[in-house]
C-alpha cells in the first residue's frame, strides 16, 4: 500500500469517528435556546438562570440555554430579527400584546395539541384576565410566565405622619388628589415629596382610561383596534395632567425607572408601578410600604394586564419543539411558579400555585403579595394587542409625554396618536 | 539652575485649569461614591453616614448578576482579534499603496477614500442584513467584518512607508528578498510608532464600541462590555440600584482609565494621529 | 529578471522624471501582481461591507416590509420621512445636534487647548481629567449622567438646588432633554478636540505668541487677528471630524432618553436604530440612511472644492 493511500485510510478513520462522535452527542441531548426579558429589577435574571439550571440537571435530554436579552421591547426586537433572519430562538418569553405581530410573522406555533395532548397542560387553571392575550383565532398561542398589573404602591408612614389612616388608601381618582394634596412637603419653592407620581408609559395610561369607562384597546381578538381619541381616554389623560397641575405630581414626563428610586428616596408618598417591583420596593423602603387597588375613575376600578408569556418557535424541528414544551410545562408548575412569584412579585398566573407551598404561606405572611391578584377582577386584556404594537406602544407614550410636558391638549395629543396608530395598522394591512 | 519666578499671569491658567479640571471630574467621584456606599443609604443619609457604611457589596453584586469575566474576554477577543487582522490587512494595503506602482490605482485609492466618508455606523442596516446572508450573527467575525479594512489605518500606513529611504528598499531587494521580506524586514521595523498609534486608536474605539455589537450579539458568549452594562442598566430599570449600576460602570471604565495614567503621552499622540486624513 | 527590470524601471523614474506614458504599463511591472495580491485583503471587505452596502440600501429604500415580505412603494419612504412631522423633527434635531457640536468643537476645543498651552507646559496631569473621558465608553459615560440627571436623587439638581438655582426634569423636559445629552457628548469629546488645537498651538513659534503677549494687546485681540489664522488648518479638520463624529452619536440616546420626552431628543442615527431595528420598518430606516448618505456625500464635495480652492490660491 502506497503512503498515500495509508494516509488516506486513516483520514477515513478519523473522519468517521468523528462523525461518530458528534451523532452521538446529538442524540443524547438537545440544546435549546431560550431568549428571556426582565422587565424590573436585575437579580431575576438570576432567579430564571437558576431554575434552568436545575431544569438541566434534572432533564439528560434536554439542555436549556437561557439567554437575557435586555428589556421587554430589546427581547422582542432581538427575536424578531432572528424569526425573520430564519435563525429563531426555540422558546422565548415575549410581551402578550405581540402575538399578533408573531402570528404575522409566521414565527410562533399554536399550543392547543399540546395543552390537549398526554403531556398536557390544565389551561383553565390559569387566571382569565392573563389569558386574554394569550388567544387568537380561537387558539392559544402562548402560556403566561411574569404577568404582572399596576398597582398602587403608598407609603404607610407618610400617611401616618400627615394624619391619613395608613390602612385605607385612596380608593378613587378624587380621594387620590385628596390624599395627593395632604402628603406634599413643601422647602420654600422646591418640592421635597410629592404626593404621587405616575410614570409617562403607555401600560399605566390604559388602566386610567379602562376606570374612566373605556379601554384603549380591543377587549376582543381584533389586531386592528385602537381607541385613543375616544371621550374615556382624553378624560383620562386630562386627569393624569390635573395631578400635575395640582403640584401633587412632578411636572413633565416622569420615567419608568425614577418613580421606584423616588419611592425608596421618600421624594414620592404613592406610586403607580408594576407589582414586579413588590420585591425589590419591600426589600430597600426603610418605611412600610402598603399596596392598594389603583383608585376607581367614574366607571370603577379597572386595571390593564402585562407581561410575558412562553412562546414556542415556528421554523425549528419538531422534537425541539417537543422539548420546549417540556421545558414550559416544568417551568409552569405550581410549586415552581410559585418561587418565581415570591422571587419576583409577578403573580402567579395560576390558582394552583396560590393553594400550595411555598406561595401559600408567603401570601399569608405577606399580604402585600395578593393585592394584584384580587385586583384582577377589574383586568382586562392588555393594550396595545395589535400588528405593528411595538411601534403603537411609543407612540401611545409619546402622546403622555406630550401632555405631561405641558406641549399639547389631551385631545390634541391623543388625536394626532390615534392617526398615527392608525397609520402603522394601515401599513401592516389592517383595513380601517 | 537657578528657580524660575512663576508670575501671576502664568499662575492665574493653571490654577484655572486645574479647577475645571476637578470640576470636569465630578460626575466620575459620584459614579465612585455611588459605588461603594449602599443606594438607600446615599439617597437618605448624611455624608457621615456614607462614610460609616462604605461597602463593596455592588460590585460583588454587579460581578454576580451580569457574566462580567466572560464579557471582559469577549471584549478582549473581538478587539484584539480585530487589531490582528488589521495590522495585517492595513500593512499591506497601505505598502502597495505608497511602495508599488499598479494600474487602477487611482480608483482603487478613491474606494478607501469612501470608507473615510461612510463611516461603518451608519451602514448598520444594510451590513446587518450581510451578515444574516452569511450567518455570521452572534460571532466574533461578525463583528468584526465592517472593521477588517481600515481605510484610516491604510492612509496612515501609506504616510508612514513613504518616508522610508528608498535605498533600504532597493538595497533588500537586490539581495533577492520578495515584497513580502521587505514589507516585514525592512519596513514594519521602522514604523513600529505609526503601528502602535494605530492599535491604540483601534483598540480604544472598538472597545467603546455599543450599537454594532448590541445589534450583532445575542449571547453571553459573545457580548462585550459595553453591551453588558448596557443590559445591567436596563434590567435595572427599576433604578433604585445605583449601586448596582455605578460598580457595573466602574467595572467596565476602570482598565481604560489605568491604561490611560500609564501611556498617556502615547495615547494622546495617539489621537493625534488620527487627525492624518 | 522581473525583480531588476522593477528596480531599474524605479531608477529611470527617479532620476529621469520620464512622463508617465512613457514608461511601462504599470501591470507589466512586478510590483503590479503583488500590489493587487497585498491590496486583496482589504479590497474584498471594502466592497463587502462599504461599497456594497451603500448600493443595498438605496434599493431597499424604495421597498416596505408586510410580515415576511418586500413590497414595492416608489418614493414613498422619503415621502413620509419629509412629511411626517416626527422624522422631520429628528432631522431638525441632528442638524442642531451637529451645529452646536461643530461650534463646540471648533470654540471650547480652543479655549480649552489655550488654557492647556499656558504656564507650566506638558504637564500631563493637568490634562488627565478631560483624556479620561475620551478614553471612556460612552455607554459608561452615559451611564453615569443617568445618575447625575436624575430628577429628585440626582447629583446635578442638588447642586443646582444648593447654589440657588432652579431644579429641572432634565431628560424628561422636552426643552432640556436634547442639550442634556449634548452636555454629556461635550464632557466626553471636549478633550479630543482641545488636543488638535494644543498640538497646532504648541508646534508654533513660541516667539509669535510672546512677542504678541509683550505689545500689550488684549486676549480677544490676540485671538482674533494672531491664533485664529494660524490654527486654520486645525479648525478645518476639527470640523470635518467633528460633524462626522457628531453624526455617529448615538449610545448615549440609547441609554439616556431612547429619543424621548415625545421625540424631543430623537437624533437620525437613533431613529434608524428604532425603525430599522425595533420596529422592522426596514424601508424607512433605509430612506434615512439614505438621506445620512446624501449629507456625507455633500459634506465630502465641498472638502473637495475647499481643497482645490486651497491649492489654486494659496
Amino acid at each position: 500500500m502506497s503512503m498515500k493511500a495509508k494516509l488516506f485510510r486513516a483520514l477515513l478513520v478519523l473522519c468517521s469517528l468523528l462523525v461518530m462522535i458528534g451523532g452521538a452527542s446529538a442524540q443524547d441531548a438537545i440544546t435549546l435556546q431560550f431568549f428571556y426579558p426582565v422587565g424590573v429589577a436585575g437579580p431575576l435574571a438570576q432567579a430564571i438562570d437558576s431554575y434552568v439550571g436545575e431544569f438541566n440537571a434534572t432533564h439528560d435530554h434536554i439542555q436549556v440555554e437561557p439567554v437575557f436579552t435586555g428589556g421587554y421591547s430589546e427581547n422582542m426586537a432581538r427575536a424578531t430579527a432572528a424569526i425573520l433572519s430564519g435563525q429563531p430562538p426555540d422558546v422565548a418569553i415575549l410581551l402578550g400584546i405581540d402575538i399578533y405581530t408573531l402570528i404575522q410573522l409566521e414565527g410562533i406555533i399554536p399550543l392547543d395539541d399540546y395543552i390537549a395532548s398526554e403531556n398536557g397542560l390544565d389551561i383553565d387553571d390559569f387566571f382569565d384576565a392573563f389569558m386574554a392575550n394569550n388567544i387568537a383565532d380561537g387558539q392559544v398561542w402562548s402560556i403566561p410566565w411574569q404577568r404582572s398589573t399596576p398597582i398602587l404602591y403608598y407609603n404607610k408612614d407618610a400617611f401616618a405622619e400627615v394624619g391619613l389612616n395608613p390602612e385605607t388608601p385612596p380608593a378613587t381618582w378624587d380621594e387620590l388628589i385628596e390624599a395627593g394634596k395632604q402628603l406634599v412637603v413643601r422647602d420654600g419653592d422646591n418640592v421635597t415629596r410629592w404626593g404621587v407620581e405616575v410614570p409617562t408609559s403607555f401600560w399605566i395610561f390604559a388602566n386610567f382610561a379602562i376606570q374612566a369607562g373605556q379601554h384603549i384597546g380591543s377587549l376582543g381578538d381584533d389586531p386592528c383596534a385602537v381607541y385613543l381619541d375616544t371621550p374615556e381616554a382624553i378624560e383620562a389623560l386630562a386627569f393624569l395632567r390635573t395631578l400635575q397641575e395640582e403640584g401633587i405630581m412632578p411636572d413633565g414626563a416622569n420615567a419608568w425607572g425614577t418613580a421606584p428610586a423616588d419611592f425608596i428616596a421618600g421624594a414620592a408618598a404613592m406610586i403607580y408601578h408594576s407589582t414586579g417591583s413588590l420585591s425589590t420596593l419591600l426589600a430597600n423602603s426603610p418605611f412600610e410600604v402598603g399596596t392598594a387597588f389603583m383608585p376607581a375613575g367614574e366607571a370603577g376600578y379597572g386595571a390593564n394586564v402585562g407581561g410575558g408569556n412562553y412562546y414556542i418557535m415556528k421554523d425549528i424541528a419538531p422534537e425541539r419543539q417537543d422539548a420546549a414544551w417540556e421545558f414550559i410545562r416544568w417551568m409552569v408548575r405550581p410549586e415552581q411558579i410559585g418561587q418565581w412569584g415570591i422571587d419576583s412579585g409577578y403573580v402567579a398566573p395560576r390558582n394552583a400555585a396560590w393553594e400550595v407551598d411555598p406561595l401559600m404561606s408567603y401570601a399569608a405572611d405577606t399580604p402585600q403579595a395578593s393585592t394584584a391578584r384580587y385586583q384582577l377582577e377589574y383586568a382586562v386584556k392588555e393594550f396595545p394587542a395589535t400588528y405593528g404594537g411595538q411601534e403603537i406602544q411609543v407612540i401611545t407614550t409619546q402622546a403622555i409625554e406630550a401632555v405631561n410636558t405641558g406641549e399639547q391638549s389631551p385631545e390634541e395629543a391623543l388625536a394626532i396618536a390615534q392617526e398615527r396608530a392608525n397609520e402603522v395598522l394601515i401599513q401592516n394591512g389592517c383595513e380601517l | 539652575m537657578t528657580a524660575k519666578r512663576y508670575t501671576w499671569r502664568e499662575i492665574l491658567p493653571i490654577l484655572a485649569l486645574a479647577l475645571f479640571g476637578l470640576v470636569w471630574m465630578v460626575p466620575l467621584f459620584w459614579t465612585l461614591l455611588a459605588a461603594f456606599v449602599p443606594t438607600t443609604q446615599l439617597l437618605n443619609g448624611s455624608p457621615l453616614d456614607w462614610l460609616q457604611n462604605l461597602h463593596l457589596g455592588a460590585f460583588a453584586e454587579a460581578w454576580d448578576v451580569a457574566p462580567f469575566p466572560r464579557f471582559y474576554l469577549n471584549t478582549v477577543i473581538w478587539v484584539f482579534g480585530l487589531l490582528a487582522l488589521q495590522l495585517v490587512t492595513v500593512s499591506l494595503a497601505g505598502f502597495a499603496l505608497a511602495r508599488l506602482d499598479f494600474r487602477g490605482k487611482d480608483q482603487i485609492f478613491f474606494l478607501f477614500l469612501t470608507q473615510l466618508m461612510v463611516p461603518a455606523t451608519v451602514l448598520i442596516l444594510p451590513n446587518y442584513q450581510t451578515l444574516v446572508t452569511l450567518g455570521w450573527l452572534d460571532s466574533y467575525q461578525g463583528m468584526m467584518a465592517p472593521y477588517i479594512a481600515s481605510a484610516f489605518g491604510t492612509f496612515l500606513m501609506r504616510q508612514a512607508f513613504k518616508q522610508v529611504p528608498k535605498e533600504l528598499e532597493e538595497a533588500a531587494r537586490s539581495d533577492g528578498a520578495s515584497w513580502l521580506q521587505v514589507l516585514w524586514h525592512v519596513f514594519l521595523p521602522v514604523t513600529r510608532a505609526p503601528l502602535l498609534a494605530f492599535s491604540i486608536v483601534s483598540v480604544t474605539y472598538h472597545w467603546n464600541e455599543f450599537l454594532w455589537p448590541l445589534l450583532i450579539t445575542s449571547s453571553v458568549e459573545t457580548r462585550p462590555l459595553t453591551v453588558g452594562l448596557a443590559l445591567l442598566v436596563q434590567s435595572s430599570e427599576i433604578g433604585a440600584q445605583w449601586d448596582l449600576l455605578s460598580a457595573g460602570t466602574l467595572i467596565v471604565a476602570v482598565p481604560v482609565i489605568v491604561l490611560l495614567a500609564l501611556v498617556q503621552k502615547q495615547f494622546t499622540n495617539s489621537f493625534l494621529s488620527s487627525g492624518i486624513k | 529578471m522581473p525583480n531588476q527590470l522593477h528596480t531599474q524601471n524605479e531608477g529611470v523614474e527617479a532620476n529621469l522624471s520620464l512622463p508617465r506614458s512613457l514608461a511601462l504599463p504599470a501591470v507589466l511591472r512586478s510590483g503590479g501582481a503583488v500590489a493587487y495580491l497585498f491590496l486583496l485583503p482589504s479590497l474584498v471587505f471594502l466592497a463587502v461591507f462599504t461599497l456594497w452596502p451603500i448600493l443595498s440600501v438605496i434599493r431597499s429604500s424604495f421597498y416596505a416590509r408586510r410580515g415576511r415580505s418586500q413590497i414595492f412603494v416608489g418614493t414613498d419612504n422619503f415621502e413620509r420621512i419629509f412629511s411626517d412631522p416626527f422624522s422631520q423633527q429628528v432631522i431638525l434635531n441632528t442638524l442642531g445636534y451637529v451645529t452646536l457640536s461643530l461650534l463646540m468643537s471648533v470654540f471650547g476645543g480652543l479655549m480649552l487647548a489655550i488654557l492647556m498651552n499656558q504656564g507650566l507646559k506638558n504637564i500631563g496631569f493637568f490634562r488627565f481629567p478631560f483624556m479620561a473621558t475620551i478614553a471612556l465608553p460612552m455607554v459608561s459615560v452615559a451611564s453615569v449622567w443617568l445618575f447625575m440627571y436624575s430628577p429628585r436623587v440626582g447629583l446635578l439638581n442638588d447642586i443646582l438646588g444648593g447654589l440657588g438655582l432652579p431644579r429641572s426634569n432634565w431628560l424628561s423636559d422636552p426643552d432640556l432633554a436634547l442639550a442634556g445629552l449634548f452636555v454629556v457628548y461635550l464632557w466626553k469629546q471636549l478633550g479630543y478636540f482641545a488636543l488638535f488645537y494644543l498640538a497646532a498651538l504648541q508646534s508654533l513659534p513660541d516667539d509669535v505668541l510672546e512677542a504678541a503677549t509683550l505689545d500689550g494687546v488684549t486676549f480677544w485681540q490676540k485671538l482674533r487677528h494672531i491664533i485664529w489664522p494660524l490654527v486654520s488648518p486645525t479648525t478645518y479638520f476639527v470640523t470635518t471630524i467633528g460633524v462626522l463624529n457628531s453624526l455617529q452619536q448615538v449610545d448615549h440616546v440609547f441609554v439616556l432618553t431612547q429619543g424621548g420626552p415625545n421625540n424631543a431628543s430623537s437624533l437620525a442615527l437613533y431613529y434608524v436604530y428604532e425603525q430599522g431595528f425595533k420596529w422592522f420598518n426596514t424601508g424607512i430606516a433605509s430612506a434615512m440612511t439614505v438621506v445620512l448618505l446624501a449629507v456625507l456625500l455633500t459634506m465630502a464635495i465641498l472638502q473637495f472644492v475647499y481643497l482645490e480652492r486651497r491649492v489654486h490660491y494659496d
